[in-house]
């Protein structure tokens, strides 16, 4: 047996009709589609067409990533992410061909884009045997920190990323400065009832944070993690999960890769690579300071929003009740890291 | 906070219909699916918070909060500059712990919602956290435990488990 095949009829049936409508010339079209269990933040369903085109046989394949009802990543606004993937496609990084965008709810219910279903690579385990040969370890590694210096070096005003992409018009005098307050006014838009040890973060992120200008500024990936990449023969073939993207530090992608991606985290070696193409130092007090805004900003647009679903009577994830149970929790846990002096 | 256990049981019932019933073939499975969906729903609208377990919460971030109220009555004392910013801190919290809550659930819920924001108001008047036994750093502390012990509060069915075993990516 298959897994995850949609057996819901409706939404088969409407798949198949949106298909129709984008591929006018098809005759005799018939679409298989699963459910794609990559993430929790958005419902993604993989739709393998076949049809008959001027008496030829034709076949494609697609993700359809469609806005979840009350999801923790809230607003899902598919447009967001398709200008993102468009960006990172037109500046030669490995991405899925963005495909079609769709903003109307009428084709499948709620607003979706569909891209390239990217095939033949797969996403390594950190503790796959292939690294325990040090060389094909120094490969990957390499490879994981170059990517993160051509992302960096993307450039960002070229693109208007401002227009679409956070802080977007958050108040502050520097960039740090406005990625927090971009926090602040997403947490407060969410109408919830007061988050005490949230708001004791907030301020401290505020009186120790660094003060960076305006050129440092870099597109930061956002989730960038050596399992979140689909990857073939050491080559990472293509990047996966957009959602995160913001202007900000590109110490915050290092903070990250650092707290997800163990040996591949960007150390030794394979900073040094970094910095050479990319042209940006590691400051490992940036780099600290950066973890804890990173893991404030998962508090803020992952467990709040998954509350804020959830109080809402929005949210039909079953599995958002745990990422939300823990909001107070994490909060209060970060927080007596900066009472006891254990943060830096 | 935590999401309350109504907002709970309407994310299954919820979650049941979007993502279960749709894909049920049986539909011997579906009208299973279909009763329990609307059970949770009956016990989401009336449920009520046992009163115990608020009451227990209330009273211990309250028995916490004297600490704090300790360390501002010290600030009001030794910080000459401050001196107004700790005493209107202080008197809202005096207030607070000296109003009596009646035992029943509407009374300590709204405590409940009051502990909320007289802590949130206090954080905010501590300003940003500190380390140490100078300065704000011994208030910190108090609050931190006062914080530690809303969550213990808030969480006392403990944390939800997520099966991993049956999120099998593809």
């Amino acid at each position: 047996m298959e897994d995850n095949v949609v057996k819901n009829k409706e939404f088969n049936e409407r798949i198949v009709k949106y298909l129709e409508r984008q591929i006018p010339a098809a005759q005799e079209l018939s679409a298989h589609v699963v459910r794609m269990m990559g993430g929790r933040s958005w419902d993604l369903f993989g739709v393998r067409a076949e049809w008959q085109e001027g008496g030829q046989p034709k076949k494609d394949a697609w993700v359809f990533k469609v806005s979840p009802k009350g999801g923790i990543l809230e607003p899902h606004d598919p447009s967001v992410e398709f200008r993102l993937l468009e960006v990172y496609e037109r500046n030669g990084l490995p991405v899925p061909r963005p495909v079609w965008l769709e903003m109307e709810s009428e084709p499948l219910g709620r607003p979706f884009y569909a891209m390239e279903w990217v095939e033949g690579g797969d996403i390594p385990s950190l503790a796959d045997p292939r690294f325990e040969d040090p060389a094909e370890k120094d490969r990957w590694g390499k490879a994981f920190a170059g990517m993160l210096a051509r992302i960096h070096n993307l450039d960002w005003r070229k693109e208007n990323l401002t227009e679409f992409i956070p802080p977007l018009d958050a108040p502050g005098n520097d960039p740090v400065e406005r990625e927090i307050a971009w926090m602040e006014q997403k947490a407060a838009g969410m109408e919830l009832p007061p988050t005490p040890a949230l708001r004791g973060i907030f301020q401290w992120l505020r009186v120790n944070r660094p003060i960076i200008s305006d050129d440092e500024a870099r597109l930061v990936y956002g989730d960038y993690r050596f399992d979140n990449f689909f990857w073939k023969d050491g080559e990472l073939v293509s990047l996966l999960d957009f959602e995160m993207g913001l202007i900000g530090h590109p110490m915050e992608d290092v903070a990250f890769a650092r707290m997800l991606s163990g040996w591949a985290g960007i150390h030794g070696d394979h900073a040094r690579h970094y910095e050479e193409l990319s042209g940006v130092k590691i400051d490992e007090q940036l780099v600290a300071y950066f973890l804890t805004l990173k893991m404030t900003q998962i508090t803020v647009i992952v467990s709040l929003a998954g509350i804020q679903g959830a109080m809402q009577g929005r949210s039909r994830d079953s599995r958002g009740i745990s990422l939300a149970n823990g909001a107070h929790v994490g909060s209060v846990g970060m927080l007596g890291q900066f009472v006891t002096g254990g943060a830096r | 906070m935590r999401p309350t256990v109504p907002a709970i049981l309407r994310i299954l019932k919820n979650s049941l219909e979007e993502h279960v019933i749709p894909e049920l073939e049986s539909h011997y499975a579906r009208g299973q699916a279909g009763q329990i969906a609307l059970t949770l729903e009956w016990l989401a609208d009336g449920w009520v918070e046992p009163l115990q377990k608020t009451r227990e919460g209330n009273a211990a971030v309250r028995s916490s909060l004297m600490a704090v109220n300790d360390e501002l009555v010290k600030l009001v004392q030794s910080d000459a500059a401050q001196k107004d910013h700790w005493a209107a801190a202080q008197s809202q919290l005096g207030d607070m712990l000296g109003d009596a809550v009646e035992d029943t659930a509407a009374a300590q819920d709204a405590d409940r919602d009051r502990v909320f924001k007289i802590l949130d108001d206090l954080v905010i008047a501590a300003g940003a956290p500190m380390p140490g036994t100078e300065g704000t750093g011994p208030l910190w502390a108090a609050l931190l435990a006062s914080l530690e012990q809303l969550s213990e509060a808030e969480t006392y069915y403990g944390q939800i488990p997520l099966p991993e075993e049956h999120w099998v990516a593809t």
